[in-house]
């Protein structure tokens, strides 16, 4: 389906997926792929709500019946699938393509060895890698190679600020050695013209030149001076070997001619003599071989660069676990894993059986490649029930830059003869008089002569044509303005033409603000660096603007006094941050009041954000500085403190971070609606009611650091690549021509589909501005038109009207005025605000158990300050200590007293039946029989002593419990914990049924306690004085006993002795 | 090894299990408490130690023994705890009951390092084409990171399998209807890898607790052991291997479910969720308790706002926060909550409970040993200026310092000045060697922080290829953390410290697992120092550490915790498709057709649990459920299923409403902040002047220059000589390329060989070999790949320069100064009203000509501008220097021809190298003038008055905020007068 702007792809697409949906497909079996996040959102909403709204109301049904062509479609079928459709959600495949191959790979992932855990990459640390594998590959080329590099696309001017101007090229340079699968042959197709010389043989030839005559002057008969300054000339480019010069102009280029067409040379009306003729052409044939050559070298070159480059890329993004977009499907094409789509389809856990592709002119060959099988299948199954619906719009090809291939979209019905197309033309977008100007401009350009003015103009014209259809308005009284003017300004003015058209629409905002207040206005422009002067102008008249969705979060000020602090945080002596927010609130509530603080109050602050991050403290902040601010400062700095929580959560804590992206990331302003400044690139897929554009002075051309490519069929792969071929490189090499005028064919249509993307954004109101043509002023235009936006746009609405200042060119307004056209479409009442709420959270008198904080008895300590060292080197801790420590506690459990321990045998083979080591377990029975045989610890065992000793148990035998499990609540009110436990070892008492005492053993396996004398012993055990008393606290707690009923004894096995507490 | 026939389902079991259903009209576990203490109290004992109650989650299994706990004191009864379990727990704790009884025992567990590690070499060591199978692109054996990667990856896996109750190498055959031969292929390396894991830790002595569980949940010996005592708590599903455990140990259980017990055939024998009976139910629920909100942001802020409205509804003043839960279906959501919550209440502040807590990685000292292996990896100025901002590193420095010089006063972390100077003025990114060229001081004081940190992790820095074993690292790393935290002390009270001493514990455990995996005999991989941190980050990544409680926070529980939560409000947040229920469909190797093949929970199974458990949430409770429209890149979301369990035109109606965000805008309520802006914005400011103004004395040529472009920006960068700090930058700043070109020909100048030289290659050699030694001084020897470039960009400048030099020195021009500044005592003025301003400034060169003549030259880096119009426009003066230089020169050149005029370096060969002016005295009058106007401008500056932009104000960085060029800085509304404050601020 070919879509224009506004003819409702989306509505298209939707109604085929409903289709289907309707037909009894599973929602599985389909998949619907987009560009851009927004716009599948769009198709996911339109399909669930157009099939609810059939659920509901006739009118919906009515039209739902008509758009899947279905007369007799229910309420009742409408439900039924909205309710299998709901069922499978998540199964449902309506995403991006990107995420498509995401999910491709993903599924793929260990054979195209994707880190286990990788997630997409953001921007800034896109360019921060890239950055540093830039600077990997030249530390292992010369510099001079880089400066080669660059001279090659810079010319010979090249700038001494280099880092953007590297980072460029090696972006179009690697997108070109993606593109060509960094297959090192692609890059090396071009073959060199000519035939080289020896030097001997330049000699001789040189000799024969100077010897070599020109022609006279018919007047006086002597050699016509022209001719022999060019000899000279030509002369001297040869003794010197410059021989792009030589080419470049004069004789050279002229021989150069004569050799490529056949004719013979002229130069000055004068024909070249045959002697002259034939002693040069060796030469120039030489010179087109060296430079040919020249040039070979220096677009393999850039592969060689270009290869070491993506050695450190790919290295540097698998490391950190962080892909770029462009990596799945680069990956997935190398690994070559999904051509057996039963195997692709078994690993996405789904069998597609509809595929339904948006903006199918934005796709680019690698995306074909991986989407092309799946095609492929279903169409040859198309009996099968199996379907693919394509739409696109030629004309809004904006992402050839991204290796997008819009030639795909009218390949495929050549490709696949199955395929039926169809064309929307009617817009239900713009008004009538805006559809008109899109048709004047855009429906004829074989008669534009700004197109005309060059070659590939033409057969560029030639090739629009052929696509284009004349729109039309499905509103047609939609009310609408359309206007082509001229940027103000005079001879005096000194500003240059750019400023004076950038103020001239700023200027024609202004009005159309005043005009109609409710309005959505875009400035639309082609170049990004056009943004900001225009936001600057904009402010200077007073009105509200923004870049993009919003402006970076520094736009308020109470924003860049934050930002200056985070800054200041990490580098102190930041004079000019600090200067900063001392001159705001902020400065006294940081401390810097006193400068000098600025050392600890800094310190003082990485020490927060260390522990909690920047969140905190730029509440704080803002807590402590609210009412300093006005409403959009407050606003900004909660989106502030929401950037830092987003950054925290995916692993970016720092203060530097969030300040670098609060300087550049766009975020918008919530409920602030100003007339916004976009690049056409990004106002894709939008609409405004108003749209101003800046037609600007530049050609359209290639830019010299674009690397060129040739397809030989529209969707095969790319045969040829070069480096940008000069001027003279050109007429040396008939193929780089070729290929130069191929690509540029493609850079005018490029550049048409962003003017038609641009005018065509417009609901009602459309207003172009043009600059000055001085020299045209007076006399005829048509003559000096070129191909630049300025010239095509006039050459079709005004063609033979001078652009003199301030002059409107071209008018077309509805009988109505355009407002009222706003008034029209906008019908929506607005909502009324929300209610605003206050949220006060009070602490609980007194918490359920449940909700108390847990802790165990050794988690108490003595003091409330512990040596951080000492956390990191714990002598018993680890696996062999605590191996120990088990065997010794498991060999005590097997008895209550002396008279019932088994002996050394049975207690070995219970122990072993626990796992552990045999040695460990000799050793601990070994400890265990030293322990027992003590007299501290053998009273301790023996019953009989214990009944003498506790005589208010009324001779009663006392209960053992082994490592017998406790649970209480512990702590002063406010500050309780739920204290779990065990007791090693715990004896009861009885008064017949009342528990009246208790004994709690703890069995201690320290080392350090070996050997120690009892009073050793005793301050020994001291440290486990706060574990033991909360162990006190739980037994009386759980008896119902006072705490002096409860006894307490330490048993340190090593020493052995025994400690009472 | 179980035999792979013998499938849990096919199991025949005498089920010994009742069912109570306790409804789910009141909290879940109040109720369940009562029914325990109903049962089991005797003698006013509650003795439950023999029974094991299995909950669904840990934190309900503390809640329940909090509720016991409360019900035993309300009770005055001895409460012994009863055995607390998770189902997955219930087949290790099974076989340790009966673990005594099985031969040798069960063995020492193996750590989850121990495991790691043994997945490693496991799968390195398996058959190279099996491996290459599998891993297509495996990493080199050499790259640890990934390793690391792919051990965590499989060991995982195993896990998922073992609990449902497989080992890998049944995959195949049980998969085999639907597994072509390269998948299964794929499954019997990863068998072989499983077998070999196995080997390995027998080997070692210990056992992997899941595997081993899995073998003895189908053995015989658990059917010979005593039955024991259970009670499942509200479980909604069981598990195949804690089912077969259960079902052959023949133990007793109750099952004690939250539901009415008229849906009976709903829940299995053991009170678990019947998939089939579960899918076909919708959930009966008010439209108005689902809420769609259009991002992540506004879901969170509404949930908050959602809380509120109830506190106002029930007429109180504040919710008791004990009162109200917010769930978590999408646990990312936490930090968004956090920061509306920050911003909510009265006074801004309301807090939030977050019971996942945080990871050990990311603690303090998980955070100082990412640090240090970065710095490991890399060592830059970045990553030493980021370790030594660590506040541990700081201490430790700042430690070293004082006791080297104890009188010194420096501000606290003084060296990150001299890292961030030595940075920003020598483009140091890729190495931390100091170039000779860098001033002295920077010199030391740098020096002394590298040798300072250079000591700190000496037992860590070895030379590149000295790879060690992973315990040298450890124990390295220990010792290297012993010395940064040396004087550290903590308290454990603190919420602050908390997190540091969680961390320093968790580093401490996994220190511990390595040695303890050493000292088992563990093969332990050897490997570089950045590489063992990655292991001891990714173990500290595994580690989580539990948030204190907070009495006045709100509770967040995520999805599974929230059945059992007995607060009567809950919001549930982040209701979205991808969260709840999960679902899996692609995959690597378990897509979601291969999952059902092996009976694994299957999506229908999470399906119709969730159904439950939302149905009994909104039983239950007052609840609410949010799902947000857009995800926060503008990704679109799908609604949970749970969301949209209706049929008809209620279901119709809930999808209008979640595509249409118009139909429930009037209803609408928002968060207010109480503690919100005020009136103006004190923020914006008039740029003025501060309040010690001084005029100066004396004002350098370029001074007069700064002045014309800007006042406010002479004020600012002349004046208070304000200067940021940038150590972003890659390449050479123009006025970087400045001082290196000044600098090379000065030195060019300076040497009285070279100055006289008329040779052009001469010229040429003497210049590139001071460019070479300049470079070298300045950027050392491994300068970034821009400045690279731009060092060798000027080797063609220079050449044209020579050129253009030596046909200069032949027609008799001579390099007379370069650099040169009168002498201080000749006290260079300018008279205006009657008093003096004092001049300075250093001209670059002065030449001589045999005919007497001078000639004044200031460089310029690139192609030479025209001094008219660089200093002129129309008559306007741009610039002063070149006539100023007049003042300067006066004594020197006396009467003789004065030029003045520019040298440059064009990228260009042919264009031109030197330009002079040619002013009439008329004119020169008329730049004098202009200077005594600026001298008068200055001197008339008093303390308040407004700055004047000018014409160029700085519009970038920090400047620009102040000069509120930047961006929109200046805001949207006007500021009356009387509001405004100085901003002038002396330093």
């Amino acid at each position: 389906m070919r879509a224009s702007a506004g003819s409702g792809k989306t509505y298209e697409l939707t109604s085929s997926f409903i289709a289907h949906l309707l037909s009894g497909e599973d929602p599985s079996g389909m998949l619907a792929t987009t560009f851009t996040r927004a716009a599948a959102g769009e198709i996911l909403h339109r399909v669930l709500g157009r099939l609810s709204a059939g659920v509901l109301d006739e009118g919906s049904l009515s039209e739902l019946r008509t758009a899947v062509n279905d007369p007799d479609l229910s309420h009742e079928q409408c439900d039924h699938v909205l309710t299998l459709l709901v069922h499978q959600l998540h199964r449902l495949s309506i995403m991006t393509i990107d995420s498509f191959f995401s999910r491709m790979a993903s599924s793929f992932s260990l054979e195209l060895g994707l880190p286990m855990s990788y997630r997409l990459i953001e921007d800034d640390e896109e360019e921060s890698l890239r950055e540093e594998s830039v600077d990997q590959a030249i530390h292992e080329c010369s510099s001079s190679e880089m400066v080669e590099f660059l001279r090659s696309l810079q010319g010979e001017r090249v700038q001494m600020q280099t880092h953007s101007a590297i980072m460029k090229a090696v972006g179009y340079g690697y997108a070109m050695y993606m593109a060509t699968n960094a297959d090192a042959t692609i890059w090396n197709t071009i073959e060199p013209v000519g035939h080289q010389m020896s030097t001997a043989d330049l000699d001789i030839a040189l000799t024969e030149v100077e010897r070599a005559s020109i022609p006279t002057s018919k007047s006086t008969g002597k050699p016509n001076g022209h001719w022999a300054n060019a000899k000279s000339k030509c002369i001297g480019t040869i003794r010197t070997c410059s021989w792009a010069d030589m080419l470049g102009g004069g004789l050279g280029g002229v021989v150069l001619k004569g050799i490529l067409t056949g004719d013979t040379p002229t130069y000055h009306r004068l024909d070249i003599t045959a002697d002259l003729f034939e002693s040069l052409k060796p030469i120039v044939e030489h010179a087109r071989y060296v430079l040919s050559q020249e040039h070979i070298n220096r677009t393999q070159a850039v592969f060689t660069l270009m290869s070491r480059f993506d050695h450190a890329y790919r290295a540097a993004k698998m490391s950190s676990g962080r892909l770029s977009y462009e990596d799945p499907p680069r990956l997935l094409n190398e690994a070559g894993v999904t051509g057996e789509l039963e195997h692709l389809y078994y690993r996405l856990d789904a069998s597609i059986r509809h595929v339904m592709l948006d903006e199918f002119q934005d796709t680019s060959m690698p995306q074909f490649n991986l989407i092309e099988p799946i095609i492929d299948e279903l169409l040859s199954q198309e009996s099968e029930g199996r379907s693919v619906f394509v739409v696109g719009d030629i004309k809004q090809s904006l992402y050839t830059w991204r290796q997008a291939e819009p030639k795909l979209l009218g390949a495929l019905t050549n490709r696949w003869e199955v395929f039926g197309e169809k064309s929307l033309s009617k817009s239900w977008r713009s008004s009538p008089v805006i559809l008109d100007a899109v048709n004047a401009v855009f429906g004829d350009l074989q008669s534009n002569d700004a197109m005309n003015s060059k070659e590939v103009g033409a057969l560029a014209a030639t090739n629009w044509d052929t696509d284009y259809e004349t729109h039309e308005a499905a509103k047609e009284e939609l009310p609408g303005y359309v206007s082509l003017s001229v940027a103000d300004g005079d001879e005096e003015d000194e500003s240059d033409d750019t400023q004076r058209v950038l103020w001239s629409c700023a200027g024609r905002v202004a009005e159309a603000r005043a005009q109609s207040p409710d309005a959505s206005i875009a400035i639309l422009v082609r170049q990004g660096k056009h943004i900001y002067p225009l936001l600057g102008m904009l402010k200077k008249l007073g009105i509200d603007a923004c870049e993009d969705r919003g402006n970076p979060l520094v736009d308020a000020p109470s924003v860049a006094a934050a930002v200056s602090m985070l800054e200041l945080i990490d580098h102190p002596s930041n004079s000019a941050a600090l200067y900063h927010v001392r001159s705001t609130p902020l400065g006294n509530i940081v401390g810097l009041d006193n400068p000098n603080r600025v050392g600890s109050v800094t310190s003082d602050l990485r020490r927060q954000i260390s522990l909690q991050g920047c969140v905190p403290v730029l509440t704080q902040w803002l807590k402590a500085t609210a009412h300093s601010m006005d409403q959009r400062g407050f606003t900004r700095f909660t989106q502030l403190i929401e950037l830092a929580g987003q950054l925290q959560d995916n692993g970016r804590p720092g203060a530097a971070t969030l300040a670098m992206v609060a300087q550049s990331r766009k975020i918008d302003e919530p409920g602030h609606a100003p007339v916004r400044i976009i690049t056409i690139h990004r106002s894709k897929g939008l609409e405004f009611d108003v749209v101003v554009m800046p037609l600007l002075g530049q050609s359209w051309q290639i830019r010299p650091d674009t690397i060129l490519s040739k397809r030989d069929v529209p969707l095969g792969p790319i045969t040829r690549v070069t480096r940008y071929p000069s001027e003279v490189m050109r007429a040396v090499h008939p193929d780089l021509k070729d290929i130069y005028d191929q690509s540029m064919i493609g850079q005018i249509n490029e550049e048409l589909c962003c003017l038609y993307v641009a005018m065509t954004r417009a609901k009602v109101s459309l207003q172009m501005v043009v600059p000055s043509d001085r020299e045209g002023l007076s006399g005829d235009p048509v003559g000096k038109y070129s191909l630049k936006p300025a010239h095509f746009i006039r050459a079709a609405l005004s063609p033979d009207l001078a652009a003199s200042p301030g002059a409107t060119l071209y008018e077309l307004a509805s009988d109505q005025g355009w407002p009222e056209g706003i008034q029209t479409e906008n019908t929506q009442t607005n909502a009324p605000p929300p209610i605003p709420v206050t949220l006060r959270i009070k602490a609980p008198q007194r918490l359920r158990a449940g909700q108390l904080m847990a802790a165990a008895p050794s988690s108490e300590h003595n003091t409330t300050e512990v040596s951080a060292a000492s956390l990191l080197c714990n002598p018993d801790f680890g696996q062999t200590a605590r191996d120990y420590g088990e065997c010794v506690h498991a060999a005590f459990e097997q008895f209550d007293w002396l008279g019932t321990k088994p002996d050394d045998a049975e207690l070995y083979d219970l122990l072993t039946r626990t796992g552990h080591d045999p040695d460990t377990i000799k050793e601990a029975l070994k400890e265990l029989n030293r322990a027992v045989e003590s007299g501290p610890i053998q009273e301790i065992f023996d019953l009989q002593r214990w009944i003498t000793n506790h005589p208010d148990s009324n001779s009663m035998p006392p209960c053992v419990h082994h490592e017998r499990p406790f649970a209480v609540r512990m702590g002063k009110p406010g500050k309780e914990r739920l204290v779990q436990g065990r007791f090693d070892r715990l004896v009861v008492g009885r008064d017949g049924t009342r528990v009246i005492n208790a004994q709690i053993i703890d069995y201690k396996t320290d080392r350090g306690a070996r050997g120690l004398e009892a009073s050793k012993l005793a301050e020994f055990a001291m440290k486990h004085q706060p574990q033991m008393n909360a162990y006190r606290t739980a037994a009386a707690s759980m008896y119902g006993l006072e705490e002096t009923a409860i006894e307490i004894a330490l048993i340190f096995t090593a020493a052995p002795g025994v400690v009472y507490l | 090894m179980r035999d792979a026939q013998q499938s849990p389902t096919m199991m025949i079991m005498d089920i010994r299990c009742t069912r109570h259903f306790l409804g789910w009209d009141q909290p879940s576990l109040d109720n369940a408490a009562r029914w325990i203490l109903d049962r089991y109290l005797q003698d006013s004992e509650l003795d439950l130690s023999d029974l094991h109650v299995v909950l669904p989650g840990r934190r309900a299994a503390r809640a329940l023994l909090g509720n016991l706990v409360d019900l035993s004191e309300k009770h005055g009864c001895v409460l012994i705890p009863p055995i607390t379990l998770t189902p997955l727990e219930i087949p290790a704790s099974m076989i340790n009951i009966v673990g005594a009884g099985l031969s040798g025992g069960l063995g020492t567990h193996a750590s989850p390092i121990s495991q790691r590690l043994a997945w490693i070499e496991a799968i390195q060591s398996i058959d190279a084409s099996k491996l290459t199978g599998l891993l297509p692109n495996a990493p080199e054996p050499d790259d640890w990171d990934q390793w690391i990667g792919i051990g965590g990856w499989i060991g995982g896996l195993s896990d998922e399998l073992c609990d449902a109750g497989l080992r890998i190498n049944e995959v195949a055959d049980r998969g085999a209807l639907i597994l072509d031969e390269t998948e299964s292929e794929r499954w019997d390396a990863l068998g072989d890898v499983q077998d070999h894991y196995e080997r390995i830790l027998k080997g070692l002595g210990i056992v992997d607790d899941r595997l081993v569980a899995l073998d003895h949940s189908f053995d015989d010996e658990l059917a010979n052991s005593s039955a024991q005592q259970f009670i499942f708590i509200g479980l909604p599903e069981l598990g195949s291997i804690a089912r077969s455990a259960v079902e052959l140990a023949g133990c007793i259980v109750d099952s004690l479910i939250f539901a009415p017990e008229i849906l009976a055939d709903r829940f299995d024998e053991y009170g678990c969720v019947l998939t089939d009976q579960w899918l076909k139910a919708d959930i009966d629920i008010d439209e108005n308790r689902i809420l769609f909100e259009d991002t992540p942001s506004d879901m969170c802020e509404q949930a908050l706002a959602q809380l509120a409205l109830r506190g106002e509804r029930m007429g109180n003043d504040a919710i008791d926060s004990s009162s109200c839960v917010i769930g978590l279906a999408d646990e990312t959501l936490i930090g968004s909550l956090r920061q509306h919550a920050s911003l909510a209440g009265p006074n801004l502040g309301i807090e939030l409970h977050a019971p996942m807590g945080q990871n050990a990685s990311s603690t303090p000292p998980g955070q100082l040993i990412a640090l240090l292996q970065a710095y490991l990896r890399n060592q830059t100025f970045d990553s030493l200026a980021d370790l030594s901002r660590h506040p541990v590193t700081e201490h430790a420095i700042a430690t070293q310092y004082f006791d080297s010089e104890p009188d010194n006063t420096r501000p606290a972390a003084w060296w990150l000045s001299a890292i961030d100077q030595i940075h920003q003025d020598h483009m140091l990114t890729n190495t931390i060697q100091v170039p000779a060229g860098a001033h002295p001081q920077l010199q030391e004081q740098v020096a002394f922080v590298i040798r300072v940190i250079s000591e700190l992790l000496e037992p860590l820095l070895v030379s590149p290829g000295q790879d060690r074993t992973v315990v040298e690292w450890a124990n390295r790393l220990s010792d290297t953390l012993g010395h940064l935290y040396k004087d550290i002390e903590l308290d454990v009270q603190s919420q602050h410290d908390g997190p540091t001493i969680e961390g320093l514990k968790a580093i401490r455990r996994t220190l511990d697992e390595i040695n303890d995996a050493d000292k088992t005999g563990q093969l332990m991989p050897v490997t570089s120092s950045q590489s063992a941190m990655a292991l001891i980050l990714d173990r500290l990544g595994e580690i989580m550490l539990a948030e204190n409680i907070n009495r006045d926070a709100i509770e967040t529980l995520g999805w599974l915790e929230l059945p059992l939560d007995p607060s009567p409000i809950c919001i549930v947040v982040g209701m979205s498709e991808s969260c709840v229920p999960g679902s899996v469909t692609h995959d690597p190797l378990l897509p979601g057709s291969l999952r059902n093949e092996l009976s694994m929970s299957t999506n229908d199974d999470r399906l119709a649990r969730d159904t439950f458990l939302m149905t009994g949430i909104h039983a239950s409770r007052d609840a609410v459920f949010m799902c947000a429209r857009n995800g926060d890149k503008n990704d679109p979301v799908t609604p949970s299923r749970l969301l949209l369990r209706a049929s008809g035109a209620a279901l119709a109606k809930r999808l209008g409403r979640f595509v249409d965000p118009s139909v429930d805008q009037p209803s609408r309520h928002s968060l207010a902040k109480e503690t919100g802006h005020g009136l103006c914005n004190q923020y914006r400011k008039t740029l003025r002047v501060c309040g010690d103004y001084v005029a100066p004395e004396s004002m350098s040529v370029t001074d007069f220059d700064a002045f014309l472009r800007s006042p406010a920006q002479w004020y600012l960068e002349r004046k208070l000589r304000l200067r940021e700090i940038d150590t972003g930058t890659r390449e050479l700043s123009p006025s970087h390329l400045g001082s290196l070109i000044h600098s090379i020909l000065e030195a060019f100048g300076k040497d009285e060989t070279m100055r006289n030289l008329d040779d052009p290659d001469s010229i040429n050699d003497a210049l590139i070999h001071l460019l070479d030694l300049e470079t070298k001084s300045q950027f050392g020897t491994m300068p970034t790949a821009a400045v690279a470039v731009q060092t060798q960009l000027l080797h063609p400048r220079l050449g044209w320069f020579a050129t253009q030099q030596a046909l200069r020195r032949r027609q008799g021009w001579s390099i007379a100064h370069t650099e040169w500044s009168p002498e201080k005592s000749s006290q260079i003025s300018i008279l205006v009203d009657g008093v003096p301003m004092g001049l300075s400034g250093k001209i670059d060169r002065i030449d001589t000509h045999e005919d007497g003549r001078f000639a004044v030259i200031d460089y310029k880096t690139g192609k030479v501008e025209d001094a008219l119009k660089a200093h002129q426009k129309k008559d306007t003066w741009l610039k002063l220097q070149l006539p100023l230089y007049r003042f300067l020169v006066h004594q020197l050149v006396g009467n003789h021809e004065l030029l003045l005029g520019y040298a440059g370096l064009p990228s260009i060969a042919d264009e031109e190298v030197w330009k002079f002016a040619d002013w009439d005295q008329d004119e020169l009058d008329s730049a004098d003038e202009t200077a005594r106007q600026i001298i008068r401008r200055v001197r008339e500056m008093s303390p308040g008055d407004v700055l004047d932009l000018g014409d160029s104000p700085p519009d970038a960085g920090i400047l620009g905020f102040i000069t509120g060029q930047r961006f929109d800085v200046g805001g949207h509304e006007q500021v009356r007068e009387s509001e405004t404050e100085e901003t002038g601020v002396a330093l």
